[in-house]
């Protein structure tokens, strides 16, 4: 790689995508300069990165959130470059105009692009007249009476989406005409709180569709390639809890088609940098969703199964230089699965979970990539999004993936809050999952995934429980046997199994 | 050595045997390690070793494991038995609902006063970004209700209390 003109990028973001920059950055040579709120002062984005800038209170708005302070912060630190990360100001047009006009550069699409994808309602008329599939929908409803009209039109079940939406919020399905009213109103005001923008509209609800979407890299001299794509079905209120690549159903021949129809998509917004357009697919055919003019929680799996850097490539296309290269035709190479490791009880709703990390033992080994946002001793506030950290694996195929995730799983110890760690465990085990067989609407088809699991880790704290009691009590240790069969010559049944997401779907275990 | 074990809601009888425990008719050599000056704890069930973190609580332990926090009461046969001889509570606590996390109350569903059924919704708080409604589990009249619109609540703070049944 050649010289770069950037030297110094600052971080507006937190958690573990912060890492991830700083990580890249350090690894060319450049200088991060980390931002953080007062909670967040001894958080790993601010311990790794070279220079830190205190920005505010825990509160987003008066810190990651507040353009103003991040843009001083760049200034005053002589940073050329201001890296988003995802969330905050990452996809706020407004925000990037602003960082090109205190003459720095924004590593992220033009505003004009982040615009025209922002507005949901503009983005899917836009790839309409570029020839981009999308789901029959209707333009925004101000009232009640315009909903029902447009959901009659397109026929229920409909969903309702925030205009200014993104991330799953403000999102609504509606079965039947009776649920419109409630769901309007629920809808309208979950987008005014998460957007500051209650608009709704609505389109057809398709029925247990994938969410696959396709990785695109773009320079400004009009260069864009895409690194394939990647299966996000397992969701929770349209919120990703894991995903991977390549997806399942997806062969070279789908994979080149949902491939060229996304570089339509970012010709027609005339796209920059890394970006990533979903879709919904069902049967064969496959729907333009939205398109993210950012980096993406997710984008681990695609370097794991390319072997591209996307952060790096972003930073290198942000200061100006061409793609300069093709992809390799043998992508996919292996698959790789990511796990979300949030700060959520999935046992009960999952309930977000605050506290203190006592104790955290990554897993590590062969395949295994650990992105974390926080360490021993740091405090989970209720202020951000609940995400912890991502457990990434890389394997053959897979089959050996699914092994090598739920190894690591296994081999993870996180003590102070609850995490989705036993939701994970559960699916790595489940039949659905290993067979590919999934769909948007995966977790609620399961209700039942995490009882085995769940039984199991009680048992397990019980018996925990009652040894400690009895070594409080003075009681002598249990001698340490030798493994293997006990006294009469079997091992119980219970032994072998206690196998926590042992995986059903193999007879026997 | 017997134990009585309230955990999550249900009661496990646990024996300690010679090599291990016995629960609910199963058995399993078990043995526990304790890394020293830490809550960490190793525990082999059979031939499988489970990573966890244990505190001591006022009547039992919290064991992590796998990203759970399961809370345990304990009681040794002794107490048990002394317990189960003494004459039972009389009267029902009134029931009520408390904060399942930290959160500002966005919305109050219901007045005091008024009835509900099971899985009528009560109020929302919101979290981490998210509307959580929190539903009446069993029908009921609302007696009082401890919060406001708008106000920020801790895990386990009182939101709404429900008014003590005739003939319960």
């Amino acid at each position: 790689m050649s010289e770069l003109s950037l030297s110094r990028i600052l971080v507006a973001n937190r958690g573990e995508i912060a890492v991830r920059v700083v990580r890249a950055c350090r690894e060319m040579g450049i200088e991060s300069v980390a931002v953080y709120s007062e909670p967040d002062r001894l958080a790993p984005h601010v311990v790794l990165a070279d220079v830190t800038v205190p920005i505010g209170p825990a509160r987003a708005s008066e810190s990651y959130l507040d353009g103003g302070k991040l843009i001083d912060a760049a200034r005053l630190t002589g940073s050329q470059a201001i890296h988003p990360g995802y969330g905050f100001l990452a996809e706020n047009a407004v925000f990037a105009s602003d960082v090109l006009a205190a003459g720095l550069i924004f590593i992220g699409p033009p505003p004009e692009a982040i615009e025209a994808m922002g507005e949901k309602t503009r983005a899917r008329a836009l790839m309409r007249d570029a020839g981009v599939p999308v789901i029959p929908g209707s333009e925004w409803v101000a009232t009640e009476e315009e909903a029902r009209q447009a959901a009659n039109e397109v026929g229920f079940p409909v969903m309702l989406k925030a205009v200014a939406g993104g991330g799953g919020k403000g999102m609504r399905v509606v079965s039947e005409p009776d649920e419109l009213a409630s769901a309007f109103t629920r809808a309208r005001s979950e987008a005014e709180q998460a957007f500051g923008d209650p608009r709704v509209y609505l389109e057809r609800f398709l029925d247990r569709p994938r969410h696959i979407e396709i990785q695109v890299l773009a320079d400004r001299l009009g260069n864009a390639v895409h690194l394939g794509e990647r299966e996000c079905s397992i969701q929770r209120r349209h919120q990703k809890l894991i995903e991977e690549a390549p997806a399942p159903v997806v062969d070279a021949e789908l994979r080149d088609r949902m491939g060229r129809v996304a570089l339509e998509a970012v010709r027609a917004v005339g796209y920059e940098s890394a970006g990533t357009v979903e879709f919904l697919y069902v049967e064969g055919e496959f729907f333009f969703l939205e398109m993210n003019t950012r980096l993406q929680v997710e984008h681990p799996v695609t370097e794991m199964v390319t072997g591209v850097d996307i952060v790096q490539e972003q930073i290198r296309l942000a200061a100006g230089e061409p793609l300069g290269w093709e992809p390799d035709p043998a992508w996919p190479i292996g698959h790789s699965i990511e796990c979300r490791i949030s700060g959520e009880d999935p046992v009960n709703g999952f309930l977000p979970s605050v506290g203190r990390i006592r104790e955290l033992e990554p897993p590590g080994g062969p395949g295994v990539r650990w992105d974390s946002g926080v360490s021993t001793g740091f405090d989970v506030g209720p202020h951000y999004d609940p995400l912890l950290a991502k457990l990434i694996v890389h394997a053959g195929d897979r089959d050996q993936a699914i092994a090598r995730m739920r190894r690591a799983l296994l081999e993870l110890h996180v003590a102070g809050v609850r995490t989705t760690q036993p939701f994970h465990i559960a699916v790595m085990g489940e039949a659905d999952f290993h067979e590919g067989r999934i769909s948007i609407r995966y977790v609620e088809d399961h209700p039942e995934l995490l009882a085995g699991v769940e039984e199991e880790l009680l048992d397990a704290a019980t018996i925990a429980a009652v040894l400690l009691e009895e070594e409080r009590h003075g009681a002598p240790m249990i001698p340490i046997r030798p493994l293997g069969p006990t006294e009469d010559g079997q091992l119980s049944g219970w032994q072998r199994a206690f196998r926590p997401g042992a995986a059903d779907w193999k007879a026997g275990g | 050595m017997k134990y009585y074990v309230r955990r999550a809601g249900e009661l496990v009888e646990v024996e300690i045997t010679e090599t291990g425990v016995r629960i609910a008719g199963r058995e399993a050599c078990a043995q526990i390690e304790s890394v020293p000056g830490s809550e960490r704890r190793h525990l082999l069930i059979g031939e499988r070793g489970v990573p966890l973190s244990a505190r001591r609580t006022d009547d039992g332990w919290a064991i992590e494991i796998y990203g759970r926090i399961v809370q345990l009461s304990l009681e040794d046969q002794r107490t048990h038995t002394i317990r189960e001889l003494a004459p039972p509570h009389g009267t029902h606590a009134p029931r009520e609902v408390r904060a399942p996390m930290a959160g500002l109350v966005l919305r109050v569903e219901v007045e005091e006063g008024q009835r509900v059924q099971a899985g009528t919704g009560l109020l929302v708080i919101e979290a981490m970004k998210m509307e959580n409604e929190i539903r009446a589990e069993a029908e009921g009249t609302v007696a009082t209700i401890a919060v406001a619109e708008g106000q920020a609540v801790d895990p386990d703070d009182l939101l709404l209390a429900f008014a003590g049944e005739e003939g319960e």
